[in-house]
C-alpha cells in the first residue's frame, strides 16, 4: 500500500511539473517532499525518467493525418467487442487480443504474424521474448499455470524467462518443445518435420499427447533433452536426429538479426531459404546447378547481393519476368 | 559516466521485471513485492551518494540488495528465509538484455508493434486519461492546449497525466532489454540540467 501511495504522490508532482516550471513555493515543497525519504526520490526519478522517455511515442503518429484521439484504444476495442477481431497493422505485424475474465484471473490469446520478409521481436508479459522470422505466425496463451505458444507456421526464436512454476511450451504440429529458462528456435512448415536449435539451456521435445501425463513444472527426466549447441530434427514416426552444432549454433540463428548464414549447402537449399524472405522467387533453370555448394552470409531482404554472389559463381540471372529470377550457367567466354 | 546519485537506480530499471518476479516469488504478495521494489530503488539511490563506489555488475549489485531485503522481510514476518536467488533469475536477465539487436526491418515493424503493446498496457485506465496521454506524448501538445481542446480544467489534465504516467512507466520498465534503457542515464543527465533536480 505504501509503495502505491508514494507512487501516486510522485505522479502528482510529475504532472504538476509537466505543465511548466513550478512556482518557487511549489518547487520548495517538491524538494521538501523529496528530502523526506529516499523512497520518494526513487519513485520520482523512475516516473520522471520514463515520462521523458515516452517522447519516443511521437513516432507512433502518422504524419499528415489529423489528430487521432483513439490511437491507443485499439487493444481495448478488440477485447470488448467480439471474441476474435484481427487488427491489421500497416507494417505487417498482426495482433489480436482476446480476453475472457475468469473468476480470479484473466486469460488471453495474442496472435502475432509477420509477412514475407518480416522480422519482429515480441516482448511477452513474463519477460520472455519471441523473435518471429519471415512469413510466420504464433499464438501466445499465458495462464497462471502455464505458458503456451503455438507456432502455426514458419520459424521463431524463444528467449524464455525462467519461471520454475510455469513451463514454457511451444506447440508445433503434434509436438511440444518444453523449456524452463533457455534460448531456442523452432522451425516448422507443416507436416511432421520440426527443427529445433538450442543456443542456451536445454529443452525437451515430446509428443503433445503425452504432455498431459507429466507435471507442468519440470522437464520430464525420462525424456531426452536437447542441449545448448545442438539441433534436433524430428521426422515422421518421432524419429529424432540430434546434431552437434557447437560454435555454429549462433550462426544458424543469424536470421534473428536479418542475416542468412549458409554453411556449404546446395544451391537448391540456399534458394529455397532465400525465397522464404522475398516475394520475387529464384528458380533454378539448369538442374546441374542445383547441387552446387555455396556458402556465405547474406542479408535476407537483399536479393541483389545474393544475385551478385551467384554471378560471381559463374551463373547468369534472367530478370525479364517480374516475379522470378531464373538461374542458369553463364556462357563460357 | 557522470557520477550522480541516480546512476545505480537508473541502470537497475532494466531488470525491473526480473526483480519484481523475485520479490513476488519471495513474498507471495503483489503489494509487498511493490513495497520491496521501491525500497530497493531507494537503497540504490542512497548507494549513489558514495562517489567512490564502483559497481562492476549492476545486476549482481541490485540482486544482492534484493536478496537482503527479502531476508529482512521474512524475519519481520517470522516466516522461513526466502529462497536464494536462483541463478536463473540473474542469467535470464542477462540473456534478455543481450538478445536485442535492432535491424532496419525490425525498426519499421516496431512502431506498429509498439502501438499495440502500448495500447494494451494502457487498456485499463480511463478513456479520458488515455486521450490526454495521446495528446501529450504522441502529438506533443502542452497541458494548456489539451485543457482547451478537451474543454477541461488544467487540474483535471494533470490528474489524467498522473494516472497515465504510472502505467506508462510500468510499460517502459517491463520491456526486457529494450534499447531505450541504454540511454536512460544520458536522458536523465539532460533532465537534471533542465530542471535542476538536487
Amino acid at each position: 500500500m505504501r509503495a502505491e501511495r508514494i507512487e501516486r504522490e510522485a505522479a502528482d508532482w510529475l504532472a504538476a511539473r509537466d505543465a511548466g516550471p513550478l512556482t518557487l513555493e511549489r518547487e520548495a515543497a517538491l524538494q521538501a517532499w523529496l528530502a523526506q525519504s529516499d523512497r520518494h526520490g526513487a519513485a520520482f526519478v523512475r516516473l520522471q525518467t520514463c515520462w521523458d522517455q515516452a517522447n519516443r511515442f511521437r513516432r507512433l503518429r502518422t504524419p499528415d493525418q489529423p489528430v487521432n484521439l483513439d490511437l491507443l484504444q485499439g487493444a481495448q476495442r478488440v477485447a470488448g467487442s467480439r471474441p476474435w477481431v484481427w487488427l491489421a497493422a500497416a507494417a505487417g505485424v498482426l495482433v489480436a487480443t482476446f480476453v475472457l475474465f475468469g473468476a480470479y484471473q484473466s486469460w488471453g490469446t495474442q496472435v502475432y504474424r509477420t509477412p514475407v520478409g518480416g522480422l519482429a521481436r515480441i516482448p511477452l508479459a513474463d519477460g520472455s521474448v519471441i523473435t518471429l522470422n519471415t512469413a510466420s505466425e504464433v499464438w501466445v496463451e499465458f495462464t497462471a499455470h502455464r505458458r503456451t505458444v503455438r507456432l502455426l507456421k514458419g520459424e521463431a526464436q524463444f528467449t524464455v524467462a525462467h519461471d520454475p512454476h510455469r513451463a514454457f511450451d511451444v506447440r508445433v504440429g503434434e509436438k511440444t518443445v518444453r523449456a524452463v529458462g533457455t534460448v531456442f528456435s523452432v522451425r516448422w512448415f507443416g507436416g511432421d518435420d520440426v527443427k529445433v536449435i538450442v543456443t542456451s539451456g536445454r529443452v525437451a521435445i515430446v509428443p503433445t499427447v503425452t504432455l498431459a501425463e507429466i507435471p507442468v513444472s519440470v522437464l520430464p527426466p525420462s525424456i531426452p533433452t536437447i542441449h545448448a549447441g545442438e539441433s534436433a530434427e524430428v521426422g515422421p514416426h518421432d524419429a529424432l536426429k540430434v546434431r552437434e552444432l557447437g560454435a555454429t549454433a549462433e550462426q544458424t540463428v543469424s536470421w534473428t538479426q536479418g542475416r542468412l548464414w549458409f554453411d556449404r549447402i546446395t544451391l537448391r537449399e540456399a534458394v529455397a531459404e532465400i525465397n522464404r524472405y522475398n516475394r520475387r522467387q529464384f528458380v533454378i533453370d539448369d538442374p546441374t546447378l542445383a547441387d552446387l555448394h555455396i556458402g556465405g552470409t547474406f542479408d535476407a531482404a537483399d536479393v541483389e547481393s545474393f544475385e551478385a554472389a551467384l554471378r560471381s559463381f559463374g551463373m547468369q540471372v534472367d530478370e525479364s519476368d517480374p516475379d522470378t529470377l531464373r538461374l542458369s550457367k553463364a556462357p563460357q567466354s | 559516466m557522470t557520477k550522480h546519485r541516480e546512476r545505480f537506480l537508473l541502470q537497475a530499471l532494466k531488470f525491473e521485471p526480473q526483480l519484481r518476479a523475485y520479490f513476488r516469488h519471495s513474498t507471495r504478495s503483489r503489494t509487498d513485492a511493490e513495497d520491496l521494489l521501491q525500497e530497493l530503488y531507494a537503497r540504490l539511490l542512497r548507494q549513489g551518494d558514495a562517489d567512490t563506489l564502483v559497481v562492476k555488475s549492476i545486476r549482481t549489485f541490485a540482486f544482492t540488495i534484493a536478496r537482503n531485503l527479502a531476508i529482512d522481510f521474512a524475519r519481520t514476518r517470522r516466516t522461513s528465509d526466502p529462497p536464494a536467488i536462483s541463478l536463473a533469475f540473474i542469467t535470464d536477465a542477462e540473456q534478455v538484455d543481450d538478445c536485442r539487436v535492432a535491424t532496419e526491418v525490425e525498426r519499421a515493424v516496431d512502431a506498429q508493434q509498439e502501438l499495440q503493446l502500448l495500447a494494451a498496457a494502457l487498456a485499463d485506465i480511463p478513456t479520458r486519461s488515455r486521450e490526454v496521454f495521446t495528446l501529450r506524448k504522441v502529438y506533443g501538445h502542452s497541458q494548456e492546449e489539451i485543457a482547451q481542446a478537451l474543454g477541461i480544467e488544467i487540474n483535471t489534465v494533470q490528474r489524467h497525466i498522473g494516472i497515465a504516467a504510472r502505467k506508462c512507466a510500468a510499460y517502459l520498465c517491463s520491456q526486457p532489454g529494450a534499447p531505450q534503457h541504454y540511454s536512460l542515464l544520458e536522458q536523465f543527465t539532460r533532465l537534471r540540467r533542465r530542471v535542476g533536480l538536487k
